[in-house]
């Protein structure tokens, strides 16, 4: 795109502030900072864009004083939208709590996200010491993706009613059973559920009348804690375009996933309630280390495929039904030679696919 | 209603300077502002646009058109967004954004502000000063001051990616 050397024209400075915030909003932090440099009328105009992102550093967090400075920018910023009526969409927060103010300004803060009408929230919470620390969160209405990490798995999030959320990921956060029931029952316009590495979950039911809109599923977790008793539960959601579960047992409730396009499950207790399987969108099947089938005969009609990974210590018996299209195929048998019919058992699946 | 007699409505569209357009109502209400008029009941003859000038006015309709063709796929609408503004000049895309912001359009808001956005990114204060004509009415003194006050912006590798 070339742009003329504008000489006396200088539209972009005359267009409306809040037309300018949405340009600054689309632009990384830097360079929307540095726009307080071009002239006196741009000064003021990136602080008050309708995103915010702080990440607190080693640097911020050396000192009692840095600490400090560091919790009343974020602090300043948050109080000066409340204050001038401004709207902020994305706050994107990486703190580390250290003590009871840092919490205890964090637990003022997220109230006011609703008040300030936030769409997108990225929390990150890091503690330095191995002390449990609790951080409440109250509803947000206002919110439609949420993403909230941690890194020692401490902090309790309690989630309720989120009745815009459409996307909500957690990373290592810890959950209590209740409250995750009440959040997977709250958010009837979830699109995207992201979990990885959570603690505290027992039971996750994906069902017809609380998740119609659910696209993806994601379920992962470190092998430390692949012991824990817990159990998913996916009836055939009309949306579902993806699931992806590490080391949990997973159970199929529906014949038919509609929509379903990828489908991989890695070292997963898998039960089918039909062992016939319809997924007329299916284009990449994977099961990995997965069991509980190994004594069923699969019926899989997935005529879209273009993909089937397969690795185990057994032969499974799977069958497709018709096609179309080139597909492939990769195989891999871990042992499991020991089964007299083996031989059989194979040439039977590599004629079914 | 288009329902009840099976042909599609059309809506004609008045710029500041006194062109006409016909657009499909379909496609007209993509603009939040063209779309109360009609649940108004104000859409029966002109709808004048006074904000929107006729050249700016018939790159929004080929843009409203385009997008409204393309069924629910988001990839395939960002697709058609990015090639209808790859060859628009600065002015175009200020009158552009101007129109999108009058007409409550916030697709192509959004797109056309990516798309300045898109120019500023990574690039030296005096270079987007010189790119847009943009007079620097600060004091050495007061740059440096402004400058000292960011200070803690500048450094570092602060991002706002969130993926």
């Amino acid at each position: 795109m070339e742009y003329p050397e504008i000489g006396d024209g200088d539209i972009i400075s005359k267009l409306p502030e809040h037309i300018l915030h949405r340009i600054l909003y689309f632009l990384p932090k830097r360079d929307a900072a540095k726009t307080c440099l071009l002239s006196k009328s741009w000064r003021q105009i990136w602080s008050t864009r309708p995103k915010l992102a702080f990440r607190q550093t080693s640097r911020d967090r050396a000192t009692d004083k840095a600490k400090h400075v560091f919790l009343t920018r974020v602090d300043n910023a948050l109080q000066a939208h409340l204050d001038h009526n401004l709207h902020l969409e994305k706050l994107r927060l990486v703190i580390t709590l250290l003590d009871s103010n840092s919490i205890s300004l964090l637990e003022k803060w997220i109230p006011l996200l609703d008040a300030i009408g936030v769409r997108e929230l990225y929390l990150s919470i890091h503690s330095e010491r191995k002390k449990v620390r609790y951080v409440r969160l109250p509803p947000l209405l206002s919110l439609h993706k949420c993403k909230l990490s941690d890194q020692e798995c401490l902090s309790n999030i309690p989630l309720i009613n989120y009745t815009s959320l459409e996307v909500i990921r957690l990373n290592g956060v810890s959950v209590q059973k209740e409250i995750f029931d009440r959040i997977i029952l709250s958010c009837p316009k979830i699109r995207t559920i992201w979990l990885k590495d959570c603690k505290g979950l027992k039971k996750i039911k994906l069902v017809k009348e609380n998740h119609k809109y659910l696209e993806h599923f994601t379920f992962t977790s470190n092998v430390l804690y692949a012991l824990e008793q817990f159990t998913i539960e996916i009836d055939d959601l009309e949306n579902l375009e993806t699931i992806s579960v590490l080391a949990r047992m997973t159970r199929f409730r529906g014949n038919k996933y509609d929509n379903l396009k990828s489908l991989s499950l890695k070292f997963v207790s898998i039960l089918f309630d039909n062992p016939s399987l319809k997924f007329p969108s299916l284009e990449s099947l994977s099961l990995k280390n997965s069991y509980g089938f190994a004594r069923i005969h699969l019926e899989i009609d997935a005529p879209k495929i273009r993909f089937f990974y397969y690795r185990g210590d057994f032969i499974p018996s799977i069958s497709f039904t018709e096609t179309y299209g080139h597909w492939k195929s990769k195989i891999y048998i871990v042992g499991g030679f020991d089964d007299a019919l083996w031989l059989v058992k194979l040439s039977q699946l590599l004629e079914a696919i | 209603m288009a329902a009840e007699t099976g042909t599609p409505t059309t809506l004609t569209l008045k710029s500041n300077d006194d062109e006409l357009f016909s657009v499909a109502e379909s496609a007209a209400i993509l603009s939040v502002t063209i779309r109360n008029m009609v649940e108004d009941g104000c859409a029966g003859g002109v709808i004048p646009l006074d904000n929107v000038d006729g050249k700016t006015l018939a790159s929004v309709i080929t843009y409203m058109n385009g997008i409204s063709a393309i069924p629910a796929d988001e990839e395939k609408k960002k697709s058609y967004r990015d090639k209808f503004l790859s060859d628009k000049d600065f002015e175009t895309l200020a009158d552009m954004v101007l129109a999108a912001n009058y007409l409550n359009m916030s697709c192509l808001m959004d797109a056309v502000s990516a798309k300045i956005a898109q120019v500023m990114e990574k690039k030296s204060v005096g270079w987007v000063r010189r790119k847009f004509g943009i007079e620097n009415d600060y004091t050495p003194e007061e740059e440096a001051a402004v400058k000292e006050e960011h200070k803690w912006t500048f450094e570092g590798v602060e991002t706002d990616d969130d993926n």
